[in-house]
């Protein structure tokens, strides 16, 4: 009898402990989920470019810091937003409309790490932003081709240019292009890049389908080409502009963009444009702009335009793709780009090296917009319609294996070599 | 009589974006300069409208931002 209550007062005590451990552990792992957000405010300061990121550990990264007339705008902005230090300035090159209010910035926070491309600039903006970077006894690192900033472990930042220098009269292509990655959505922010430092970042391999895309050059017809478009594939694009007189943003970018079914926000007409990221969705402030009134011209003529060079195949297939392949991990997602839900009953996922095929179930679809992951080998599993089950055993050749996506009347939709 | 510096080049280069002293900037159609002109140069309006490159202004200002930068940056390994 005596043994028995004693057994029963150690059993509730180690009962006792054990509840204390798992909702500790609960609420540790609630807490450390529920401050998940990833928050990318374009920032309205006219003709110019200023973009907050707040990683979600709290801490925040400022690329571009407007005209010089924003200052106040920014820092508002950044006040209002809790914001006290940033943990990374990039000025994306040294352009009046870029770096303008860099030095009140500069004055006004406390700077981390501080990143530019190394091209000297004459202009009064520029020595004030240097002058500013002095007095605070800042150092500046070079912005370029792999650089990364760690601020946070769930968040990938990548630079991917400039993959080179250019002439001193084009400062534009010396633009920081930074990409931030966080779970399976992603932002690019690419400055004024022109079609010539689009290129190379092509050449040099390290561009990667994005699901925001600031619009470089606010909307400038010399950026954003098609050859672009294709390698980046974004979901939604942000153009930062205000009044301006040199045509920005063109009715040409426009109807590429529309071409590739972006959806579009922007600055001048929607004000500062916020997109929050889960880390799998991204929510807006704003609701996208429709087409009609994207443009004073109408994008009708465009269009046909746009129509006109794309191949007859191109516009038959369905603009379903493979976005990414992990041979490893045995995962495979595919990406709906195009403008309507797609059925992809009948559809297969080919690894052409061992010919094995995936058959889409019956009734499978995937909406215009959203993802699907297939997963095969020990870790596959299924939660439908992200998820996708093909089979426990290993699929994919690590050496390298081709994927191939074939809709249902066996045409080649999508690969990836 | 306007100055300012050449701060970059808009429509493919047919506009050229002065940076005035007080940090304003000023559009110009690249046909109003008499001579060639970059980013970087100094330059001041003419009586006549036009707007001409200081060479000398433009590579002393130079030489004094490169001088800052120098210091400024970190050595890259």
């Amino acid at each position: 009898m005596l043994g028995n209550s004693k057994n029963a007062k150690l059993l509730a005590v180690s009962l006792f402990l054990l509840l204390l451990i798992i909702l500790t552990a609960c609420n540790f792992t609630f807490t450390a989920r529920h401050s998940s957000d990833l928050v990318v405010s374009y920032i309205d300061v006219g003709q110019g470019l200023s973009v907050l990121v707040k990683f979600p550990n709290g801490t925040a990264m400022l690329y571009d810091a407007g005209p010089n007339k924003s200052a106040e705008t920014i820092i508002n902005y950044l006040k209002s937003h809790s914001v006290n230090k940033i943990d990374a300035l990039i000025l994306s090159h040294p352009d009046s409309d870029h770096i303008g209010a860099a030095d009140e910035v500069i004055e006004t926070f406390t700077i981390g790490s501080f990143y530019m491309p190394k091209v000297v600039h004459s202009t009064q903006s520029y020595l004030d932003v240097l002058n500013a970077a002095k007095a605070k006894k800042l150092t500046i690192k070079t912005a370029q081709k792999a650089v990364t900033i760690s601020l946070d472990p769930d968040v990938k930042v990548t630079m991917w240019g400039p993959v080179k220098e250019y002439d001193l009269d084009d400062t534009n292509n010396w633009s920081a292009v930074v990409s931030i990655t966080y779970g399976s959505t992603s932002f690019l922010l690419t400055g004024d890049a022109g079609q010539e430092a689009e290129d190379d970042m092509i050449n040099t391999g390290v561009v990667e389908p994005q699901t925001v895309l600031q619009v470089s050059h606010h909307g400038s017809k010399y950026s954003t080409s098609t050859e672009f478009l294709s390698a980046v594939m974004p979901t939604y694009a942000v153009i930062s502009v205000g009044e301006n007189s040199y045509g920005h943003p063109s009715e040409e970018t426009l109807s590429r963009l529309q071409s590739y079914n972006v959806h579009v926000f922007r600055t001048d007409k929607q004000g500062t444009v916020v997109a929050t990221s889960d880390g799998k969705t991204i929510t807006w402030n704003v609701e996208p702009i429709g087409w009609e009134d994207s443009s004073p011209v109408g994008p009708t003529g465009s269009q046909t335009d746009a129509a006109s060079t794309a191949t007859p195949e191109q516009e038959i297939l369905p603009k379903v793709v493979i976005i990414s392949k992990d041979l490893k991990e045995e995962k495979v997602v595919i990406k709906n780009n195009d403008t309507v839900d797609i059925d992809m009953s009948g559809w297969e996922l080919v690894s052409v090296k061992g010919d094995q095929i995936f058959k889409f179930p019956d009734g499978f679809v995937l909406k215009k917009g959203q993802t699907v992951t297939i997963t095969s080998g020990s870790k596959a599993y299924e939660d439908s319609p992200k998820v996708l089950k093909w089979t426990i055993g290993n699929i994919w050749n690590n050496d390298g294996d081709p994927a191939e996506l074939r809709d249902n009347k066996g045409r080649v939709v999508s690969s990836m070599p | 009589m306007r100055k300012g510096v050449v701060d970059r080049f808009e429509n493919n280069g047919d506009i050229v974006v002065i940076e005035l002293e007080d940090k304003t900037t000023l559009p110009v159609a690249k046909e109003k300069f008499a001579c060639e002109v970059h980013v970087n140069d100094v330059v001041y309006e003419t009586e006549c409208g036009l707007w001409k490159v200081d060479k000398d202004e433009t590579q002393s200002r130079l030489e004094q931002i490169q001088k800052l930068m120098d210091e400024l940056w970190e050595k890259d390994e």
